[in-house]
């Protein structure tokens, strides 16, 4: 071999060297730069702080699940519970006192520690008056809870509350530094809030993005995520949008790589982008409905029946949710344990002729304009609504003028809408939506006289069985027992008629998979990334 | 001359903004809804509502309410957000840098170009570049904002994934920052580029045969040179006064380019703060949209008097 051979074949080793040292290094460099590289998502509505015992809107529980942990967690099914900042639990045999011991290490963004004394603080926050809380509520018979010693917390309840554990992994029992809050005022979750989750709230700018960095101190993951702690990336930045076309604008151009929240007109186009993964959760509770104002006169038992039997919801599904939704019968979705859907001959179904009859039979014949008439008074009931239901109500005003009914349909903004729908009693229909976790969750929130959003809140002398059955499923331990409980209670709700089921939206999931991984769909409190413990930036 | 000028355009400028701090509150106040409701959240009771009622003042005749709301404005209080309990004037503090950004680069824009456009038009009078001219100066006088910017967002952005659609980024001395103003910039430009090239072309014309005019070509001077230090000079004055006419336009414009674009300035504040209804914050931005007007009305007429000193007159 000659001299120049030997020096041709050093060359080439050489090379090859620097080529593979190269490559490595690039790669590694890569690893750790998408290790630094924060995820984008979108939200489509900001909120008026963070403080879990004080909000009580999807806008705020997205969040907490990222910067707060809680006791416990679920799974994305929402029935299987797991471990979360306590790494098991006991409950006694009556139901009544339910004992948690911590996890080790546990730590707030801070590096302050987690014990038991600051689960006790956090609970008694919650239920102070002082706090104005309107989240308390889902905890149910909670009467006290006590720090038994520095890693073990002792919860009492005055009844048995079967939903009492998917209740603690709600995000508005996620735990925060309470003396950081008593410190802070009412700055407290709106400039800082030191929290327990595998992401820090380090900034917020109102309306514009949330930027969450990794809680370094987080190593105690749990429930569906195969990362235990810390996230594999460098945050979250969560630009809020409220416009539609924004929010797809900035997911195709690869502004934003996860969201939840497009126009279900634009997923037929998503779903063929090679570029795009869509995911949904085993379950979602998250009903669109029209609820009636019961004790308005024109809201009588035939016209709310009549209103049931007019309205097709397949239409609805078809047409203003490109089929990403399902059609209701009943005002729990079936997927969950405990729910009832009546036979399909006797509830909610699209049946116009019916309505027509069950109109005609309670008096209200057809004017000369279609309209119908009974003693002087014309079928024309008030619905309102806020913006982003114009389309839908717009809908379903045609479907009831069908049978005669002269719908006046007034929309507004969503502040307006809500406030009208909790304070106002000058109008028949409105449109909203319940979100829920369980079904007795939904029974409890929606139809106990005594809470706020109560379909019978205006007549609790009505709801009397029901509310008994209610409350007597809530404390049955037994699942079949209970189950048959609620089946009796979703009976009397579906032959009142009070409520209008509509679809049970889906929580759809689209992210980019050339620039994330990672993305474990779940669909509690309509927080689709939970805590996005698995999130990876590619 | 110039200070009394402008001493005496800040005194009429007062029962401006005085009438539209009174628009915008009875306009606000007369929206149905109820703030106490929008502040206590979705579980309050009456008691608690009636509470807040109280402690703003909410349930005081419209009157009173709106001379308290000036009396805190005099001292310097705008009131805190029903949204968030934030400072309203920090609001618009941190929201003022990104809309000033964007009116100044749409400016950078618009006046050159349009300039340029119309003594281009001017200098070819009558030929193809004049018609040319004056159908995108029409075209871009017409087409609405929102239309612009979704197609920039559609065709520059989505289709060809040249530069970001959506929020601001770094300094814009960055190139993220550039990258993210340019779309925004151009929508919001292209509301003054057409009459800034018509008026420019107009002047122009009317000037160009002007006796001075023909005493510098006879001369000799080269007609660029006539052009540009002659004729285009003294057309810029009209030039000048279109531009702050066209200003209320560009702040207009700048509201829905910054709702389209997500950029996060008072145009967008402005639109959120309304659909919300917090009402302290958008009595903020209305407040603050009217003074950006009125002072940039008060630049415009003193560079106007400066270029013409003819104008300098009370």
């Amino acid at each position: 071999m000659s001299l120049l051979d030997v020096t041709a074949q050093r060359v080439k080793r050489v090379a090859l060297l620097a080529a593979t040292s190269g490559l490595a290094l690039a790669l590694a460099t890569g690893a750790a730069e998408a290790q630094t590289k924060p995820v984008y998502m979108q939200k489509y509505s900001d909120a008026r702080n963070f403080d879990p015992h004080q909000v009580i809107t999807r806008s705020v529980s997205e969040i907490l699940a990222f910067i707060t942990d809680t006791l416990v967690t679920i799974d994305d099914d929402l029935a299987t519970i797991k471990d979360g900042l306590a790494k098991e639990w006991k409950v006694s045999p009556d139901g009544l006192t339910y004992t948690f011991a911590l996890k080790d290490d546990l730590k707030f963004c801070d590096g302050k520690a987690i014990t038991a004394a600051t689960i006790e603080a956090n609970f008694k926050r919650w239920m102070d008056p002082k706090t104005k809380s309107s989240s308390f509520s889902i905890m149910g018979p909670l009467t006290s809870v006590t720090a038994t010693d520095a890693k073990t917390v002792t919860f009492k309840l005055s009844q048995p509350y079967v939903d009492f554990l998917a209740s603690i992994a709600s995000p508005y029992a996620g735990i925060v530094d309470t003396e950081e809050a008593a410190k802070l005022g009412d700055q407290f979750a709106v400039t800082a809030l030191n929290g327990s989750g595998p992401y820090c709230f380090t900034s917020w700018k109102p309306r514009e993005e949330i930027f969450l960095k990794p809680n370094m101190n987080y190593s105690w993951g749990s429930g569906p995520y195969e990362n235990k702690g810390p996230v594999k990336s460098g945050g979250l930045v969560i630009k809020i949008m409220p416009e539609e076309n924004s929010r797809v604008a900035a997911l195709l151009t690869g502004q934003s790589d996860v969201t939840y929240y497009l126009p279900w007109t634009s997923m037929a186009d998503i779903r063929k982008n090679p570029n795009f993964a869509v995911v949904q959760p085993r379950a979602f509770g998250y009903l669109a409905y029209l609820g009636t104002k019961v004790n308005r006169p024109l809201m009588e038992p035939a016209v709310r029946k009549a209103i049931n039997l007019a309205i097709d919801r397949g239409a609805l599904v078809d047409e203003l949710y490109a089929g990403e939704a399902d059609e209701a019968t009943s005002v729990i979705s079936p997927n969950f344990d405990g729910a009832y859907a009546p036979p399909t001959k006797e509830g909610p179904r699209y049946d116009v002729a019916m309505a027509k009859k069950v109109l005609d039979d309670a008096g209200w014949k057809a004017g000369s304009d279609g309209v119908r008439v009974k003693n002087g008074v014309r079928l024309a009931p008030t619905m309102i609504g806020h913006i982003p239901w114009r389309v839908r109500l717009e809908a379903i005003q045609g479907m009831l003028r069908d049978v005669g009914m002269d719908v006046k349909l007034e929309i507004t903004d969503t502040p307006i809408a809500v406030s009208r729908i909790m304070t106002k009693d000058d109008f028949d229909i409105y449109g909203w939506y319940a979100g829920y976790t369980t079904t007795g969750e939904a029974l409890h929130k929606y139809f106990l006289p005594s809470e706020p959003y109560s379909a019978y809140r205006a007549v609790p002398d009505e709801a009397k069985e029901l509310a008994a059955l209610i409350t007597a499923g809530g404390r049955e331990l037994d699942r079949d027992k209970r189950n048959a409980l609620y089946k009796k209670a979703q009976e009397l709700i579906s032959q009142n008629d009070y409520w209008v089921p509509l679809v049970h939206e889906r929580m759809v999931i689209v992210y980019n998979k050339t620039k994330i991984g990672g993305v474990k769909p779940h669909g509690l409190l309509a927080g689709g990334l939970y805590k996005g413990l698995d999130l990876t930036p590619r | 001359m110039l200070i009394r000028q402008l001493g005496y355009r800040l005194l009429i400028s007062i029962p401006v903004l005085l009438c539209v701090i009174a628009l915008g509150f009875v306009l606000m106040m007369m929206i149905p809804s109820d703030p106490a409701a929008i502040i206590a959240g979705d579980h309050a009771t009456p008691a608690a509502l009636e509470e807040i009622r109280e402690s703003l003042g909410l349930n005081k005749p419209m009157w009173v309410q709106f001379l308290l709301y000036i009396e805190r404005l005099l001292q310097g209080d705008m009131g805190k957000s029903f949204l968030n309990s934030s400072d309203v004037f920090s609001e618009l503090s941190r929201s003022m840098e990104p809309t000033a950004e964007l009116v100044i680069v749409a400016l950078l824009i618009a006046i050159p170009l349009g300039i340029g456009m119309g003594a281009a038009a001017a200098w070819s009078r009558g030929g193809f570049i004049d018609r040319l001219v004056m159908a995108l100066a029409a075209l871009g006088m017409s087409a609405p904002v929102f239309m612009t910017g979704l197609l920039l967002i559609s065709v520059v952005g989505v289709h060809l994934g040249w530069l970001p659609v959506q929020g601001r980024g770094g300094p814009v001395y960055t190139w993220d920052g550039l990258s993210h103003i340019i779309l925004p910039a151009i929508t919001v430009s292209f509301i003054v580029i057409g009459p800034i090239a018509r008026i420019t072309r107009t002047s122009m014309l009317a000037i160009i045969n002007e006796d001075f005019v023909r005493t510098a070509r006879a001369k000799g001077i080269g007609e660029r040179r006539v052009m540009i230090a002659h004729v285009l000079r003294n057309a810029l004055i009209p030039t000048v006064n279109v531009i702050g006419l066209q200003a209320g336009y560009l702040l207009g414009g700048v509201v829905v380019t910054e709702n389209i674009f997500a950029w996060p300035g008072i145009g967008r504040l402005a639109i959120i703060s309304i659909t919300t209804r917090d009402v302290p914050m958008a009595q903020g931005t209305i407040l603050f949209l009217a003074i950006s007007f009125v002072m940039l009305n008060i630049v415009v007429d003193l560079i106007g008097g400066y270029l013409d000193p003819r104008a300098q007159r009370l």
